[in-house]
């Protein structure tokens, strides 16, 4: 028995790493037709995101948002009840924590005790916008990715009035808030980049919920649920409540993410489109096979591939969009049960045949 | 009452790509499915619209071509969905996401453009049609007549989808999918067979409702152009708990209430405000619509309980 998981877990990982060759493969050949200088445009593609501290301090500073993201998306997608709060709970949580940052701004409170509060601020509305369709959904049976959509759009307007109405700075000719009070902003931890203090706030939200997913009642209810959700009902285990936890712990885990990245790049609250940060959450999820401990993995490719994609953009003129193809494509594959399927059946049929084989000998 | 006609003929206007897409979904959710990806598929349908019009010089081929992608569409879908066993919520929304910038990736392709394509591609639009006899009568001749030829097709595929679903052998099928995909198998119908029918006439919608997007309601394809209404569409179908005709008049419902924004924006309500009406409108349309029937299914248990001789 103990064989046939191990061959499951191998093929598990081959599958991924077969998707991501598969995924990156077609990009790679998408630029080097596209492209009119195949060589550098793959070269900064593959590479660029290497070739310099600010490089690499791009692919840091993405990757900080997109772990939490991806952690939080990992409940929803564990808890098998599709939402995709995150578009909606990023734009929130962004805009009331530039909202708080303001209204404390006159107090002149260090940050060591501003970002607690911001952290909450943000966490609690992203918690929030992953909070009502999953409760829209348990109490009224409303689908969740309907409701959760629709939610988006009125983030994405309601925060774009707060932004006009009370933030947008006059004095300036483009959309965005005044310039965020200095002691909210987070310090940078290396010169030369711009990787900031976030790098060392997300790991501990991370490392908070891998604890609840793996090493409480709660994430194990979550992880039931998702798993089978009639053995969860006749187990006792209420079903629609764990639902609501998995998506309001996502969307505050969304809302830390967008208090961080507000507060450690920019230097005004300027967001005016949906972020797709939820979107670049849930891949990553899929990445890691719904695990939070492999989810920062799968953000940081998600981060290498699209700070290529952008040093790509401001180097030459190849439209970076084909990177959102590709994430489509990587979904697809690594989602896909099948995909692979057959060769490893054959294998543990052969494994299983060996061992008969074996215990037919000493009998 | 010149306004109010011509704020009634916009609002049907806007209304038919909304129209389009409840019908899309409500073919697949009559299959007990719920068709997330409408949204691409209007989008790729919009964008092949505009590329083959511009190259082949014909509405028609366009339309087609649009209708084709759709199509093309819906079946990637289904086929990963249910050859393959991939979760269809979380294709749909892949493709949601892949085809905005996919999309863009072909537009920039045919014309070095990255925003829309005016000016670049030179393809031809859907025209207006005049009924004879209705466009003499005063009030309503203003408000029916002279639309887009695409939005009476919308009207007949309307009824065309009530008829197919409830009227015919396959419409039959379609429905008991829906109602138990495991009794349906019992009795010889293929469930995984007739996703794919339904995926496939729900493409047909969808690709007839993006084409209007691009070929009827704008003359050109830009970035994103659908915007939601694909999901719209699919909370119209929810509202009307997947009748043709219901989910139909809850689109056009809503398209009311986005010409009504528009006109507020006008009159000089903050813009943003007014964007997020109909999306926050139609959340708690669908939220007290769900509570009612949620009542009345408790009463109705109760009523059954009690006859029953049982005690709650």
């Amino acid at each position: 028995m103990n064989k046939v998981r191990k061959i499951e877990s191998i093929f598990e990982l081959a599958r991924i790493i077969l998707a991501l060759a598969i995924a990156y493969g077609l990009s790679l050949l998408c630029l080097i037709l596209v492209t009119e200088d195949p060589l550098e445009a793959v070269y900064m593609f593959a590479i660029g995101p290497f070739t310099s501290m600010r490089r690499f301090g791009q692919v840091v500073v993405k990757f900080i948002p997109y772990a939490l993201c991806g952690v939080g998306m990992c409940f929803m997608y564990a808890s098998n009840r599709f939402s995709m709060f995150g578009e909606g709970a990023y734009l929130m949580s962004g805009c009331f924590v530039a909202v708080v940052a303001f209204l404390l701004e006159p107090f002149n409170l260090p940050l060591l005790v501003m970002l607690p509060i911001l952290l909450i601020v943000g966490g609690f509305f992203g918690g929030l916008i992953g909070f009502t369709p999953a409760a829209l959904g348990a109490k009224l049976k409303l689908n969740e990715l309907v409701t959760s959509t629709m939610l988006n759009y009125v983030c994405l307007y309601f925060s774009l009035w707060i932004l006009k109405v009370y933030l947008a700075d006059p004095d300036i000719t483009f959309f965005a808030s005044r310039l965020l009070p200095d002691n909210v902003r987070l310090p940078q931890i290396l010169d030369r980049s711009t990787i900031h203090a976030g790098l060392f706030i997300a790991p501990i939200f991370i490392v908070i919920a891998v604890i609840i997913f793996f090493r409480t009642r709660l994430g194990f209810s979550i992880r039931i649920c998702g798993s089978n959700r009639d053995f969860a009902k006749f187990s006792g285990i209420n079903y629609y409540k764990s639902i609501i936890w998995a998506h309001t712990i996502g969307g505050v885990l969304v809302g830390i993410g967008a208090c961080v990245d507000l507060l450690g790049i920019y230097d005004r609250y300027l967001w005016n489109e949906i972020t797709n940060y939820g979107f670049y959450g849930l891949v990553s999820a899929v990445l890691a096979r719904k695990n939070p401990i492999f989810a920062p993995l799968g953000a940081f490719l998600l981060a290498y591939m699209h700070t290529g994609a952008s040093i790509l953009n401001y180097t030459s003129e190849v439209p970076i969009e084909f990177v959102q193809i590709m994430q489509a494509l990587l979904i697809l594959l690594i989602s896909a049960q099948t995909f692979l399927r057959k060769t490893k059946n054959k294998l543990i049929f052969k494994d299983s045949q060996d061992a008969i084989m074996k215990e037919g000998k000493t009998a | 009452m010149t306004e109010v006609a011509t704020f009634l003929f916009s609002a049907i206007r806007v209304s038919t790509p909304l129209v389009y897409a409840a019908i899309a979904a409500v073919i697949t959710q009559q299959a007990g499915l719920l068709n997330m990806a409408v949204e691409s598929m209007m989008l790729s349908a919009a964008l092949a619209g505009v590329m083959i019009s511009g190259a082949t010089q014909s509405a028609l081929l366009g339309v087609l071509g649009g209708v084709f992608f759709a199509v093309l569409i819906a079946m990637v879908i289904w086929y990963s969905a249910f050859i393959m066993k991939c979760d269809l919520y979380l294709v749909s929304i892949s493709m949601n996401a892949g085809l905005v910038g996919g999309t863009v990736f072909v537009m920039y392709l045919a014309t070095k453009q990255k925003a829309n394509t005016i000016g670049y591609i030179m393809s031809k639009t859907v025209g207006k049609l005049d009924i004879p006899i209705l466009k003499d009568i005063p009030f309503f001749g203003e408000i029916l007549s002279g639309q887009n030829i695409m939005t009476y097709v919308a009207v007949i595929a309307v009824a065309v989808t009530w008829f197919l679903i409830y009227k015919t052998k396959l419409g039959l099928r379609i429905r008991s999918v829906g109602e138990n995909p495991s009794a349906a198998e019992s009795v010889g119908i293929n469930p995984v067979k007739l996703y794919g029918i339904s995926f496939a006439l729900s493409g047909v919608m969808a690709g007839l409702g993006g084409v209007y997007m691009s070929m009827g309601l704008m003359s050109y394809f830009a970035r994103d152009m659908v915007a939601g209404r694909g999901m719209i569409g699919v909370s119209a179908m929810n509202v009307a708990n997947a009748s043709p005709a219901g989910s139909a008049l809850f689109a056009m419902l809503f398209g009311v209430s986005d010409t009504i924004a528009n006109y507020m924006q006008i009159i000089g309500i903050q813009p943003q405000l007014i964007a997020a009406f109909p999306y926050a409108a139609t959340i708690v349309l669908m939220a007290i619509l769900a509570y009612v029937q949620h009542r009345r299914y408790q009463k109705y248990l109760a009523k059954k309980l009690s006859q029953s001789g049982f005690e709650i």
